[in-house]
């Protein structure tokens, strides 16, 4: 699952994941993103922080708090790498996060390793 | 009711009719050529992703179909691309950069920059910074001193994509003549990085034996901080020692804590005792920053002072929360209301 209002970036990461073999969902904010994920659990969320709406860290707080969701790994895309939003991102649930502008390449990766993790 | 009455009412009714249906096919066309705009945005984002990111057979033939585009399909294109490079990095930026160079992307943003139209010169220098390319620096530096605002700001963003630390003293200069610049011209220098340090170090040198140059000397300082040059401690210590710096001393205070060095620590316990209220909140946040325990007597004494001011006694209690260990023990001795605050905060990230 990816929540990302920004078209081209929603688009470029579902470009990528599906091409390294994943099936993608994509919708422009967070709380369509909870519901998404509630439908129909997903091994993976990426969600960006800053989006209309629910962001990113209330979304990712809110599929927390769903038992059934509470253990899918989350993935936050942000503009803002201080170690303060960082932290903020951790608390807020999230297991890993990537900084805007990002590399394609290196988001596939991240998802693999989170994925890898999960699995144990 | 009389004849011209009626006549004059259905007149009206035929109008408002006619507007409604106008109205609704004005809509109904204006949805079709979005929907139609954004199919063919969606269909251009795949050849542009597959250029990109796509196995090699199958990259060479989009990037070559890119190429072919002509016209305003190639427009459409270079739009596209130049809406993307910001928000990506690595080789699939260095590929669409590629892509654009390779159709002269260059020569004709440095064209927007001289146009007579402040919107096109405006494009013209973003397209410069998001293309990166070095020989782009005296274009982007005379826009520096262009007649609008947008223009010079997007002239300085771009200079900090280029990453040139040639650039830096022209982008201070800039940040000198107008205030409005000042965080552009930080945020550029600190996008430099390492690279533009010396010249920094130079320029806040420079700033300090020079009257006036306050603004430059504290946007240097800052830049430096955040960089986290260590080779920048000595010139900020000197700036410290300077009881005439004024302002620049906040920067200086600021920097050194960014910077983190614990040599510092002196210097820094050394000004908190001073008068200047916004020094000593400086030097208190950026021993807190530092982190070492060495500072916490010298805190501890501050935190005593009854003469300190709010934000300042605030400034230490922080501090010396930052540092842990002896300086959570010094603030749950201590009867401040300051001290109380620090020990609630660290409880609640404890929380966290």
């Amino acid at each position: 699952m990816v929540a990302d209002d920004d078209a081209d970036i929603r688009e470029l990461v579902v470009f990528k994941l599906e091409q390294s073999g994943h099936d993608v969902r994509a919708v422009g904010d967070g709380a369509a993103a909870v519901e998404a994920c509630q439908d129909d659990v997903p091994d993976l969320v990426i969600l960006d922080v800053m989006m209309p709406g629910m962001g990113g860290l209330d979304a990712c707080r809110a599929l927390r708090h769903d038992p059934r969701l509470a253990e899918t790994p989350v993935i936050l895309l942000t503009a803002r790498a201080q170690e303060m939003d960082i932290e903020q991102g951790f608390g807020a649930g999230a297991d890993d996060y990537v900084v805007k502008p990002f590399s394609p390449r290196e988001l596939s990766s991240r998802v693999a390793a989170v994925l890898q993790r999960r699995r144990g | 009711m009389s004849q011209a009455v009626r006549l004059v009412f259905l007149v009206l009714a035929a109008l408002t009719v006619a507007q409604v249906i106008a109205l609704f096919v004005f809509r109904l066309s204006r949805e079709r050529s979005e929907r139609r705009d954004a199919a063919s945005q969606a269909a251009l984002r795949a050849v542009v992703f597959t250029a990109l990111l796509g196995d090699d057979d199958e990259s060479q033939g989009a990037r070559d179909a890119l190429r072919a585009r002509t016209g305003r399909r190639w427009e459409e294109f270079e739009e596209q691309a130049f809406t993307m490079i910001p928000k990506i990095k690595g080789d699939a930026r260095e590929e669409l950069v590629a892509l654009l160079l390779s159709r002269g992307a260059s020569v004709r943003a440095m064209t927007n920059t001289r146009a007579r139209s402040y919107v096109r010169r405006a494009r013209g220098a973003y397209q410069l910074g998001a293309l990166g390319q070095r020989d782009a620096v005296g274009a982007l530096v005379g826009l520096l001193t262009d007649h609008s605002f947008l223009v010079r700001r997007l002239a300085t963003r771009a200079l900090g994509q280029v990453g040139d630390p040639t650039a830096v003293t022209a982008m201070l200069d800039a940040a000198e003549r107008d205030p409005e610049l000042t965080r552009d011209v930080t945020v550029a220098l600190i996008r430099v990085g390492l690279a533009c340090a010396p010249e920094l170090r130079a320029d806040l040198d420079t700033s300090l034996h020079t009257p006036g140059h306050r603004r430059r000397g504290s946007i240097a300082a800052r830049a430096l901080g955040v960089i986290g040059d260590v080779g920048a401690v000595p010139v900020l210590k000197a700036v410290l020692d300077d009881e005439d710096a004024g302002s620049l001393r906040w920067a200086a205070a600021s920097a050194l804590g960014e910077i983190g060095v614990p040599e510092a620590v002196p210097v820094l316990l050394r000004v908190l005792g001073e008068d200047d209220p916004s020094l000593q909140v400086a030097a208190g946040r950026a021993l807190g920053a530092i982190g070492d325990p060495v500072a916490v007597p010298g805190l501890a004494r501050a935190l005593r002072d009854p003469d300190r001011d709010h934000d300042s006694a605030r400034a230490v209690a922080g501090a010396l929360r930052r540092i842990g260990g002896e300086g959570l023990e010094e603030l749950e001795r201590s009867d401040s209301v300051y001290a109380a605050e620090a020990l609630a905060l660290q409880l609640v990230r404890q929380g966290a």
